[in-house]
This record gives structure tokens, C-alpha cells and sequence, in this order.
């Protein structure tokens, strides 16, 4: 199965939106031959591991629609705890 | 196997509630859970999390690299007589080999159990050649494959096996064995013909032997000792006089007495014959 990358996910945030926990990433990096460090472009589609991590987050993100995209400077606003500079500021 | 990022951040958590010191400088009483000390969000919750992490990742790398080098070893693995043995279990009747570019060995494109006829095989190193004797399988012993198996699984042994090394690959049906032998039993028990007293049909002392033959591992040795163990290991066996044992290749008309304890048949493996007529109960 494969999906696509929204503009602004690392692999962390498209493993948070398909599987609902960021250790997938490390699937998902190994399957299609990235690091796992990789900002992946806008667009790109990607082999998904046919297994599931957390069941429950992964059903509460498809649900919600949680579609995290930490890259993307673009967006208004965030539902990170912190702001973009990692200070004493909360977002 | 990497650890998950909860096993390694609770090991963290245990470690840093267990320390005294740490405990005295956050004022935490002995005893207190983590998640009471700390909020989730806390910055030593985080901290710990990331390290966590980064530790679960840094395993899950090595676990990758172990997998990788187990298989470049497999794949430089040197033709020995246990990788024939591995490798003419793994042909695939029908089926194409095709070249890896990476290796330059030989395998095929998709493994397919379902046509992986060779059941029963034995690799044999004979100095100047290698025999490697196969056979399917027909209700748990084996059978010899005619030429439409032996013609195609001869032409892959060639192409998968180190150059130079000369390859004799045969398939043929169970060496005959005819046991003849006296058996004291227990009236008792079994019958002057060799049954069960209690159901009158069963033969435990045939079955007994056929089960010796058919337990020997394919391409191992008859032995007449085991023999006799497994004979007397039935309930009601007495004792046990082996007057004589002959064997022949199915491809031989005559029996030659075996004359020692061990016999290596030309096939792998063995059969009993006559069993009915040349034991006898007493």
C-alpha cells in the first residue's frame, strides 16, 4: 500500500498520520530507502509496512484527521506544545 | 532484538526513582510512581522520552545490520556439503533459475513452496565427485522421481554448483532389507503369529521394525543393533535372535547377506520385506 506526503511531513509526521505512532518511521525509511531523517517533497508517494503500531492512536488519527506537518512554515498556527525554536515558550 | 521506546524509558524511570540523590533533590517520597512525580509534559518526561527514542532507533539500526550481514554471510556461504544438501531441497519443479548480478549465484525470482518436490535428500562427498540422492515424498517415505523430475533438477544441481565440482544426482527406490528372526514372546501378550492378543490384527513387532526403517535418516546406515533395540522396546518381546539379515538395491535381483552391522544403501533408505513369513514367534 502506498500513500502520499502532504507538503511540510518529515517521515515522522506521515508515520504519526497512517500509523499513528512515530516508531513506523523507521519501516517506512528502511522500505523505501530514505533516511529517516528525510523531509520527503510535496507529493511523493511512499511504501507503507503492511503492519499496525498503536491501534488505537492510529484509528483516533484516521479519524480525526490528524495530518501533522512539522516542516510546513506556511500554516497559521500549531498543535505542537513548544514553538518552532525549542525555548521556555510554549506555543 | 531492539527494545521498545516504553521498555527502555521505564528502565530509565526505575533507574532515576531508584537514586536517592535524585529523589532528595526533587523532593519525591520513596515509592512514588513516575507519572505521579512528573507530568507528561514535563521536561524531564520529554528529555527522557527522546533518549528513549533515540536509543530504540540506534537498536533497531543494529538489529537492520545484523540482518544484512547474516545475509551477505549466507550469501558468500562456501558450497559445502550441508549447501547442497540446503540448496536441492530448495528446487522448485518448473520454475526458471535466475542469475544475481549481485552474488553471481543462482536462485529463483519468487520462492514457492508449493513446488518444492524434493523431500528426502542426501549429499554425499565421495573425494572426486559429490552424489546427491533425492526423493519425493508418498505418505511419509520416499519415492524415487522418474526422468521428468530427475532430467530438470539435474540441470539446476549443474547450474547452482561451484564450478568443476562434478555433481552425480540419483534418485532411486528403497534397498530392500529381509530380516530373519526368532522372537521370544510373552503368550500373554502377543500371539504365535505375531499379533496382538488383545485385538488379534495389530503386528507390533512389524510395525516395529518397518517403523526402525522408515525413523533412519534419509541417506543414513541400517544398523542391526538398532534393530534389535527397537524390536525388544515392543511390549511383549522377550527376547530377540537376528538368524539373519540380507539386503539388495532395487535395482539387484538377489539379496547379499549382510555380514557385518552396518549397511549403507544405495538409495537413502530402506524397506522390509517379507516380514510375515521370515519372523518367527515363539
Amino acid at each position: 500500500m502506498k500513500a502520499t506526503v502532504k507538503n511540510g511531513q518529515s517521515l515522522a509526521d506521515f508515520a504519526v498520520e497512517h500509523f499513528g505512532s512515530w516508531t513506523a518511521l523507521i519501516d517506512i525509511a528502511l522500505m523505501n530507502a530514505i533516511p529517516m531523517s528525510e523531509i520527503p517533497q510535496s507529493g511523493t508517494e511512499l511504501e507503507l509496512p503492511e503492519q499496525h503500531y498503536d491501534v488505537l492512536m492510529e484509528q483516533y488519527c484516521k479519524r480525526q484527521g490528524v495530518s501533522p506537518a512539522t516542516e510546513d512554515s506556511t500554516m497559521a498556527s500549531t498543535n505542537g506544545i513548544f514553538t518552532i525554536q525549542f525555548t521556555q515558550q510554549f506555543a | 532484538m531492539a527494545r521498545t521506546t516504553e521498555e527502555i524509558k521505564q528502565q530509565m524511570t526505575d533507574a532515576f526513582l531508584a537514586s536517592s540523590t535524585l529523589r532528595n533533590a526533587y523532593g519525591i517520597a520513596e515509592g512514588t510512581a513516575w507519572s505521579t512525580a512528573f507530568s507528561a509534559v514535563s521536561i524531564e518526561n520529554i528529555l527522557l522520552f527522546v533518549v528513549a527514542a533515540t536509543i530504540h532507533v540506534v537498536e533497531r539500526i543494529f538489529d537492520q545490520f545484523k540482518i544484512d550481514v547474516d545475509e551477505k554471510v549466507e550469501n558468500a556461504i562456501v558450497a559445502s556439503v550441508p549447501w547442497y544438501h540446503a540448496k536441492a531441497l530448495e528446487y522448485q519443479h518448473g520454475d526458471q533459475l535466475v542469475l544475481n548480478p549481485d552474488t553471481y549465484g543462482y536462485g529463483y525470482a519468487e520462492v514457492d513452496e508449493t513446488k518444492q518436490v524434493v523431500k528426502y535428500c542426501a549429499v554425499r562427498d565421495k573425494g572426486t565427485s559429490v552424489q546427491v540422492l533425492v526423493s519425493g515424498d508418498n505418505g511419509g517415505s520416499p519415492v524415487a522421481f522418474d526422468a521428468s523430475v530427475m532430467t530438470p533438477f539435474t540441470a539446476y544441481m549443474d547450474k547452482i554448483k561451484l564450478a568443476g565440482v562434478v555433481l552425480n544426482c540419483a534418485s532411486y527406490a528403497s534397498d530392500h532389507v529381509k530380516i530373519t528372526a526368532n522372537i521370544t514372546v510373552d503368550a500373554m501378550v502377543i500371539n504365535d503369529d505375531g499379533t496382538l492378543v488383545s485385538d488379534g490384527t495389530t503386528k507390533p513387532v512389524e510395525d516395529a521394525i518397518r517403523g526402525y526403517l522408515k525413523g533412519i535418516l534419509y541417506g543414513g546406515t541400517f544398523n542391526k543393533t538398532k534393530l534389535v533395540d527397537a524390536i525388544q522396546a515392543v511390549e511383549g518381546v522377550e527376547d530377540v535372535e537376528l538368524t539373519l539379515v540380507e539386503v539388495r538395491a532395487d535395482s539387484e535381483a538377489n539379496y547379499t547377506t549382510l555380514t557385518g552391522n552396518n549397511y549403507v544403501g544405495v538409495s537413502g533408505s530402506y524397506v522390509a520385506d517379507n516380514l510375515s513369513t521370515t519372523l518367527t514367534y515363539n
